[in-house]
C-alpha cells in the first residue's frame, strides 16, 4: 500500500461514522414526536436517562474495570438534588451540579479500590459499595425517607418559556445532556490525549504505564467523570418521576446498565446509547412484566457472551463498512486513534538522542537490590550504563536480568540501593521512567491488539509526552520495515512482526535509553540477522543508548561495545566482549565446573 | 454477659450456616478459578427442587436433600460444559455468563412459582442450655455444615481424587498431558460445588425460607465468606464463615438495627482494600 492510499481511505471511514451519528441523532429527536401518548413519552425519558447512565459507565469499562455500582451513583445524584430541592429549597439548577460533584467525589473513593483490584474482585467491591449505599439510605430515615424513599420532588425550574413538567420538553432537556455526555465520552476515548491514554490503559495496563500513561491519575479521573455523569443522570431520573428510593439503586439496576453498555458495544461511541434504547424499548414493546424483562436481560447477556462479544453496533458497522469497502477499497479499523502522518521519503530522518555519544554514564546504580519476600533476586549491583553505545547484559537463565529491567523501569520493587539518573537519585515509577526517556520491550512482545501498527506508534510517541517529530516516526516505520503493516491490527501480526512493532513502539518516544529484553528469542536465522542489523542501525542513526539482554551470544558479541554478566543476582564480569569471553568466572557460570 | 454469650452462640451457628452456603463457591474458585455469579441461582433452584419434591411427591426430608443435590449437580455440569469451559481464563466473560444465567433463573422462578416465600413442612424445637436459646433448625444446620465442610476438606486435601483435582487446578494443560481427563474432572468439580449449594439451600430453608429473590443474598454471603477466608482454601472458607457469622451476630446484638447491616459490608470493603487475598489466600490470584 502506498502513502497516497493511506491518506485516501480515512475520509470514507469518518464519513460513514458521521452518517451513523447523524442518523441516530435524527431518530432520537424525531421518534417522540410520532406519539402523543403520555406513557410512551415517559418511556422515552427513562430511555434517555438510561442512555446517559450507560454512556458514563462505558468510560470506566473502557478503562478496564467492570463496575456494578453505576445505579448507586445515579442514586447519589438523585438523593442529593432531592434533599437539596425539597428540604433545603435550593433551586434545581444549583442542586444539579452539586449532585454531580458529590457523585464524582464518591466515584473517586471507589476508584481508589480499582488501583489494587481488577476483574471480578473489583466487581465485588462495587457490588458491596452499592449494598452499603442502600443500608445508609435506609438507616438515615429522617433525611432520605428510609425504605420508602423520597417523593414529591419538583420538576426542574423552567426557563426561556420551557416547561419541564411536559414530558416531551423534559425529554429534549435530557437529550441535550445526553449529547454533552457523549461529547465527554468522546473526550475520554479517542478525542483527547487523556482519552487515548485511557483506552491503552484499558487494553494493557503494564504496557500503558511503560509508554508513559499515569495509571493512577488516569483511572481516578475516569471514575470521577463516569460517576459524575451517573449522578447527573440520576438527578434527571429522580426529578422526572418525582421520587427516588433505595429500590432505584439495587445491584440489579446496575447490572441492567452493564447489560446496556455491553449489548450496544462498549468500544464504540454510540454503542451504550443503542444498548439503552434496545434494553429499554424492547421490554416495553413486548409489554413485558418485570420478571419477563429480567429473563430478557439474562438472555441478552448470554447472547452477548456467546455471539457478539464486541456488542451489536460493531457488527452492524462492520457489515456496513464491508459493503462500502466494495465500492471504495476502504480499509477497516475500529480504533479512532490518530495514525502517523506519512511524509515523503526524503523527509524521513530520526531525532537524535539527547544524550551525546561518549558522555560516560547517565544512569547508574549503587548497591541495588531487589527481593520478593525472602527471595533475593538481585543484590548489591554497582554499575552504570555506558552512553551512546549498545550495552550487553548476559547471564544464565534465572540470573535476574529481566528483574533488573523491571527494577530500572519501576515494575519490580527497588528494595535496596539507589538509582541515579543524570546525577539525581530517583525512585523508578513506570510512567515516569517512560517520560524521562527509558523505553523497553518485553520478552513476549506486547503490542496493542486493537490498534493498527501506525496508530500504536503514534500513540506511543504522544503518550510519552516527549517531543517527537513526524520525521522520526516516518523514519522509524520505514527503517523497521513496517510500512506495509501500517494498517494491520496488532492482533493480526506474526511473531516476528510483533517483535519489530514492539521495538518501534519503544523507539517512538525517541528514548535516551532503550531496554531490549531478548529481542532475538524465537527468531529464525534470517530474522535474527535482519533484526540485529536493525538494532545496530537504530543505535547508529539516533546515537541513543541500548541495553540488550540476549542469549544468542554470537550476536551479542558482534553488537555490543561493553558486556556485563549477571549470575545469581550479582555482576560476575564486566568489560569488552573479548575480555568477558575469556573470563574464567563467566565460563564457569555458563558451563559449570570441569 | 448473657447477651454476649447468646450472640456468641448465635454467631457460631450463623457462621456454620454461612460456611455451608459458601463451601461450593470456594471449591469452584479454588480448583477451577471460576467466579460463578450464578451460584446463588443454583442455590435457589436446588432449594426449589427439594421443596417441590417434598410438597408434590411427598418424599421424606432426607431424600429431598438428595434430590436437591442431584438437581444442582446436573445444573452445575451443564453450566460448566456449555459456559465456563468456553470462557476459561476470561474473567469478564465468565462473570457476565454467570450474571445472565442468574437473571434468567430468578425471573423464570418468579414466573413459574410466584414470588411468595415458602417453607418446608418440618417442625423444629428450641433448645435451652444454660440460659441460652438455641433454635434447633439453626443448631442442626450448623452441625450439618461442620460435617459437610469436614468431608469436603478431606475429599480435596486427603484423597487421590483431591490430588487429581489439585493437580488440574495447578496446571490444567500439564495434567491433561499426564493423561487426566480434565473435562470429566471439571464436570465433577462444578457439579459437586453447585450440588453442595443445593444441599445448603435445603438445610437452610427452615432458617432463611425459600423465595426467588434469595439468590442475591446467598451469592453475596458466599462471595463475602470466600473473600474473607481467601480464595480456594476450605480452611479459609470455614474461618471466613465463622468470622462473618460472629461479626454479624455481634453487630446486630449491640448496634442499633439500622446500622448493624453495614458492619459486615464494611468488613468486606476493608478486606478488599487492605488484604484482597483474604486470610488464607495466596497473593498471586489477585493481581
Amino acid at each position: 500500500m502506498t502513502t497516497t492510499d493511506l491518506i485516501k481511505t480515512s475520509p470514507t471511514r469518518v464519513n460513514l461514522d458521521i452518517l451513523g451519528y447523524v442518523g441516530l441523532a435524527a431518530v432520537l429527536i424525531i421518534a417522540p414526536l410520532l406519539t402523543s401518548n403520555a406513557y410512551h413519552l415517559n418511556v422515552f425519558v427513562i430511555m434517555a436517562v438510561n442512555a446517559i447512565l450507560a454512556t458514563g459507565l462505558a468510560i470506566v469499562v473502557r478503562a478496564g474495570r467492570l463496575s456494578l455500582a453505576q445505579a448507586s451513583f445515579g442514586g447519589v445524584g438523585g438523593y442529593t438534588t432531592g434533599i437539596l430541592t425539597t428540604t433545603l429549597s435550593v433551586p434545581f439548577w444549583v442542586a444539579l451540579p452539586i449532585g454531580g460533584l458529590l457523585a464524582a467525589a464518591i466515584g473517586v473513593l471507589l476508584g481508589l479500590t480499582s488501583l489494587r483490584l481488577r476483574g471480578f474482585y473489583f466487581a465485588i467491591a462495587t457490588f458491596t459499595f452499592s449494598q452499603l449505599a442502600i443500608v445508609i439510605l435506609r438507616a438515615w430515615t429522617d433525611v432520605t425517607g428510609g425504605m420508602s424513599g423520597m417523593f414529591g420532588l419538583p420538576h426542574p425550574t423552567g426557563f426561556l418559556g420551557f416547561d419541564f413538567s411536559d414530558p416531551l420538553q423534559y425529554y429534549y432537556l435530557v437529550l441535550i445532556f445526553l449529547f454533552v455526555a457523549v461529547l465527554i465520552y468522546y473526550a475520554c476515548t479517542a478525542g483527547t490525549s487523556f482519552g487515548r491514554g485511557l483506552s491503552v490503559l484499558g487494553e494493557d495496563e503494564v504496557l500503558a504505564r511503560s509508554i508513559g500513561v499515569s495509571a493512577t491519575r488516569f483511572r481516578l479521573l475516569a471514575f470521577a467523570i463516569s460517576s459524575g455523569i451517573g449522578g447527573i443522570a440520576g438527578s434527571f431520573g429522580a426529578h422526572f418521576i418525582q421520587g427516588v428510593s433505595p429500590s432505584d439503586i439495587q445491584p440489579i439496576v446496575s447490572i441492567f446498565i452493564v447489560v446496556m453498555v455491553m449489548a450496544g458495544g462498549a468500544k464504540t461511541l454510540t454503542g451504550p446509547i443503542i444498548g439503552a434504547v434496545i434494553m429499554t424499548m424492547v421490554p416495553e414493546l413486548l409489554r413485558a412484566s418485570a420478571q419477563w424483562s429480567m429473563v430478557f436481560y439474562g438472555v441478552f447477556l448470554l447472547l452477548y457472551v456467546f455471539l457478539f462479544r464486541e456488542g451489536l453496533l460493531p457488527i452492524v458497522s462492520k457489515a456496513a463498512k464491508r459493503l462500502l469497502a466494495r465500492f471504495s477499497n476502504g480499509t477497516m479499523s475500529n480504533s479512532s486513534a490518530v495514525p502517523v502522518q506519512f511524509l515523503s521519503a526524503d523527509q524521513c530522518k530520526p531525532d537524535i538522542s539527547p544524550t551525546p555519544v561518549g558522555s560516560g554514564t547517565f544512569m547508574a546504580f549503587q548497591g541495588l537490590g531487589c527481593s520478593f519476600g525472602s527471595l533475593r533476586v538481585l543484590s548489591d549491583l554497582n554499575w552504570g550504563v555506558e552512553a551512546g553505545c549498545i550495552n550487553g547484559l548476559i547471564g544464565p537463565n534465572g540470573a535476574g536480568k529481566t528483574t533488573f529491567f523491571n527494577v530500572m523501569t519501576g515494575i519490580a520493587p527497588l528494595t535496596d540501593g539507589t538509582v541515579r539518573w543524570h546525577g539525581k537519585d530517583i525512585l523508578p515509577v513506570p510512567e515516569e521512567m517512560a517520560r524521562r526517556g527509558v523505553a523497553r520491550t518485553y520478552q513476549h512482545a506486547r503490542v496493542l491488539e486493537n490498534h493498527t501498527v501506525s496508530e500504536t506508534i503514534s500513540l506511543c510517541a504522544e503518550l510519552s509526552k516527549r517531543n517527537v517529530s513526524d520525521a522520526h516516526l516516518n523514519w522509524l516505520i520505514s527503517v523497521m520495515n513496517l510500512k506495509h503493516l501500517a494498517n494491520v491490527n496488532g492482533k493480526d501480526l506474526t511473531h516476528y512482526q510483533r517483535r519489530l512493532t514492539s521495538i518501534a513502539m519503544a523507539m517512538a518516544s525517541n528514548p535516551e535509553l532503550l531496554l531490549l529484553d531478548e529481542p532475538l528469542a524465537g527468531l529464525d536465522d534470517t530474522e535474527t540477522r535482519e533484526l540485529s542489523t536493525l538494532i545496530a542501525k537504530i543505535q547508529r542513526e539516533t546515537g541513543n543508548t541500548i541495553l540488550l539482554i540476549e542469549h544468542k551470544l554470537s550476536e551479542v558479541m558482534a553488537l555490543c561495545s561493553v558486556l556485563t554478566v549477571l549470575d545469581h543476582g550479582q555482576i560476575i564480569a564486566h568489560g569488552t566482549p573479548a575480555e568477558v569471553a575469556s573470563n574464567e568466572d563467566v565460563i564457569e557460570a555458563y558451563l559449570g565446573h570441569e | 454477659m448473657q447477651l454476649f454469650l447468646q450472640q456468641g452462640a448465635n454467631g457460631l451457628m450463623l457462621g456454620g450456616m454461612f460456611t455451608l452456603m459458601s463451601v461450593g463457591l470456594s471449591m469452584m474458585f479454588g480448583t477451577m478459578k471460576v467466579a460463578n455469579f450464578a451460584y446463588g441461582a443454583m442455590y435457589m433452584l436446588g432449594g426449589y427442587s427439594a421443596f417441590w419434591a417434598s410438597n408434590l411427591l411427598g418424599v421424606p426430608h432426607l431424600l429431598a436433600i438428595v434430590i436437591a443435590f442431584v438437581t444442582a449437580f446436573l445444573l452445575g455440569v451443564v453450566m460448566e460444559e456449555f459456559g465456563f469451559s468456553k470462557f476459561r481464563g476470561n474473567e469478564e466473560a465468565t462473570l457476565i455468563f454467570g450474571l445472565g444465567v442468574a437473571l434468567i433463573a430468578r425471573g423464570g422462578a418468579v414466573l413459574a412459582w410466584g414470588s411468595q416465600t415458602r417453607f418446608m413442612p418440618i417442625s423444629f424445637d428450641t433448645y435451652r442450655v444454660a440460659g441460652l436459646v438455641l433454635p434447633s433448625a439453626r443448631l442442626w444446620a450448623a452441625v450439618a455444615s461442620l460435617g459437610i465442610v469436614a468431608v469436603v476438606y478431606v475429599l480435596v486435601n486427603k484423597t487421590p481424587w483431591g490430588r487429581i483435582i489439585r493437580a488440574i487446578s495447578d496446571n490444567p494443560e500439564r495434567a491433561a498431558l499426564m493423561g487426566f481427563n480434565t473435562r470429566l474432572q471439571y464436570w465433577l468439580t462444578a457439579g459437586l460445588a453447585t450440588g453442595l449449594a443445593g444441599v445448603a439451600s435445603v438445610l437452610l430453608i427452615p432458617v432463611f425460607s425459600l423465595s426467588p429473590a434469595m439468590d442475591d443474598a446467598a451469592l453475596y454471603t458466599a462471595m463475602t465468606v470466600v473473600i474473607l477466608g481467601g480464595l480456594g482454601s476450605i480452611t479459609g472458607c470455614f474461618v471466613g464463615g465463622m468470622l462473618l457469622g460472629l461479626v454479624t451476630a455481634f453487630s446486630y446484638g449491640y448496634l442499633p438495627s439500622p446500622i448493624a447491616p453495614a458492619v459486615p459490608l464494611i468488613l468486606l470493603i476493608l478486606t478488599l482494600a487492605i488484604r484482597p487475598e483474604g486470610l488464607f489466600g495466596s497473593k498471586d490470584r489477585v493481581v
